[in-house]
């Protein structure tokens, strides 16, 4: 689905992937470890066209290095990006209609379909469809990003640390979602984490980035089996 | 009595157009943070387009549409190859870049069509009702009816259709709409066209009521400008009741205030200004920004 080879970016002047090799295969969960300043959000923000790169990014086997992030979204990418990114002003029902801006005219019959399927996903978007998206919770916020981001049934969605600043309860909401996502199989993830316990339930495999190069990459049987690693990144948690 | 309202209701009429060039600088502000100090200059040009377009034989309802047209074309292609480069820097190149283009429009005019005045047909039959003792000219019912119709043309565009709240989107967050898939940059020329042409529409009006010379817009850009700072520079709603309150006030002040008179009462935008600025910054219906840290 995706691959990054040789990945480099920066802002400038100062350097922060240096390289970087990944993989996601269809319908598979790559998560992200690396300490704070590891580059994992410069990481996801190269990936979808947010920063200049060299290097090379191939999605479904095609070369779209550099390509403008409007277009990779039409290709099927979508990014939900840390602080979520939701328009703070704006409806829930506005929100959702703009995850569909890709939509064609000609496809806008499609709408109440995937507002459907959204809502089963995340029934409490449902009732709050009027509300303006700053007067919600930050659980809420979280949904209504990634409701946003599947408005456009993207191949590969893009979660940039989903349960930053929201309750131990919620976080496990989100995640149980995305699990239930994930079984549908329609869709990769790449996910960038710092609740290691959690991720580790949904990830498939899952890649250590140190100073904007990846140097581990495993499933988390075998990373989580790796005492120096589960003391630098996993806090522990799954002792 | 009849005489204070009389001058109310001619306030009401020179304030919408102050409102629709006040629209105009809205449209333009709210999406791209810039002061277009070019945008009365690029109504003038575009009002002499229709005017030469009525010289050339052209009736005069389709050489306006022409002028509005042209009004959308430049707005477009300024933001297209001239604003575009200085979007990303600092917002202070932005403002010069449009003092620049405000002397090459006003000068390109003046090499052009000359810098002596024309008289700019006018777009209705010449009428006058009285009613309730209040003198109503025909040109300022077409006035108001221009103001209601644009204001509610860009709330129904803004609020109602695709294409709107992409719009809002775009400046509201102008990453997160790339995030979705918006192409920012597409949107943001679709609204230096619009404010090109709303400013046409407010220029011709100006022309057909006063005159058409190169530097028939710089006044009313000062009261637009103030318009907007009162109703609150981002807001559509408040740049026409701005303009309506500073066309208004500016009436009423060249009338009864003797020491001002009509000579002095240009003092009244530049204080409104001052005053906003300093009691309420946001103005009547501005949202105040905040900044994430």
């Amino acid at each position: 689905m995706l691959e990054c080879r040789a990945l480099t970016c920066g802002y400038q002047g100062a350097q922060v992937l240096h390289g970087v090799d990944l993989r996601v295969g269809p319908g598979e969960v790559l998560m992200i470890l690396g300490a704070n300043g590891a580059g994992k959000t410069t990481l996801l923000r190269a990936v979808s066209g947010m920063l200049p790169v060299t290097g090379e990014v191939l999605l479904e086997g095609r070369r779209v290095t550099n390509t403008p992030t409007q277009a990779l979204v039409r290709m099927g990418v979508a990014h939900v990006p840390q602080g979520r990114g939701t328009f703070q002003q704006f409806t829930v029902e506005e929100n959702l209609l703009l995850g569909a801006a890709t939509l064609r005219s000609a496809e806008r019959g499609e709408i109440p379909a995937r507002l459907a399927q959204v809502f089963e996903l995340f029934p409490r978007l449902a009732e709050r469809l009027h509300q303006q998206a700053s007067t919600m919770s930050g659980g809420e916020q979280q949904m209504l990003a990634i409701a946003r981001a599947l408005m456009s049934r993207p191949k590969l969605l893009l979660l940039d640390e989903p349960s930053l600043g929201l309750a131990p309860q919620v976080t496990k909401e989100v995640f149980q979602t995305l699990r239930s996502l994930k079984k549908e199989g329609r869709i990769s993830m790449l996910v960038v984490e710092q609740n290691a316990h959690l991720s580790l339930e949904l990830a498939d495999r899952v890649a250590v980035l140190e100073t904007g190069r990846t140097v581990l990459e495993g499933t988390p049987t075998q990373l989580s089996g790796d005492p120096a690693l589960r003391d630098a990144y996993l806090g522990g948690a799954l002792r | 009595m009849t005489a204070f309202l009389q001058q109310i209701f001619s306030g009401v009429a020179t304030g919408a157009i102050y409102a629709s060039i006040g629209i105009a600088l809205v449209l333009i502000f709210r999406s791209t943070g810039i002061a277009n100090f070019a945008q009365g200059e690029m109504a003038m040009f575009s009002t002499y387009i229709a005017w030469q377009l009525s010289v050339w034989g052209i009736p005069l309802a389709v050489a306006a549409l022409g002028g509005v047209v042209f009004g959308v074309a430049l707005g477009i292609l300024t933001e297209r190859f001239v604003v575009r480069r200085a979007e990303t820097g600092p917002h202070l190149n932005a403002v010069i870049l449009t003092f620049g283009l405000f002397l090459i429009f006003n000068q390109s005019a003046a090499v052009i069509w000359h810098s002596t005045s024309q008289r700019f047909p006018s777009l209705v039959a010449d009428h006058m009702w009285k009613v309730a003792g209040i003198h109503v000219s025909s040109g300022l019912l077409l006035m108001l009816a221009v103001l209601v119709v644009e204001s509610a043309g860009i709330y129904v565009l803004l609020q109602r259709t695709r294409i709107g709240l992409w719009m809002r989107a775009s400046a509201a967050n102008p990453e997160s709409a790339a995030l979705v898939g918006i192409d920012v940059q597409k949107v943001l020329m679709l609204g230096w066209g619009l404010a090109g042409g709303f400013g046409a529409i407010g220029g011709i009006l100006i022309a057909s009521r006063t005159f058409l010379e190169p530097n028939m817009m710089s006044g009313v850009l000062l009261y637009a400008f103030a318009a907007i700072v009162l109703g609150g520079l981002t807001s559509v709603f408040g740049a026409v009741v701005g303009g309506l309150s500073i066309g208004v006030l500016e009436n009423l002040v060249g009338t009864y205030v003797s020491a001002l008179g009509p000579d002095l009462k240009a003092v009244v935008p530049l204080a409104v200004v001052v005053l906003v600025l300093l009691v309420r910054p946001t103005g009547l219906f501005g949202v105040p920004e905040r900044a994430r840290v």
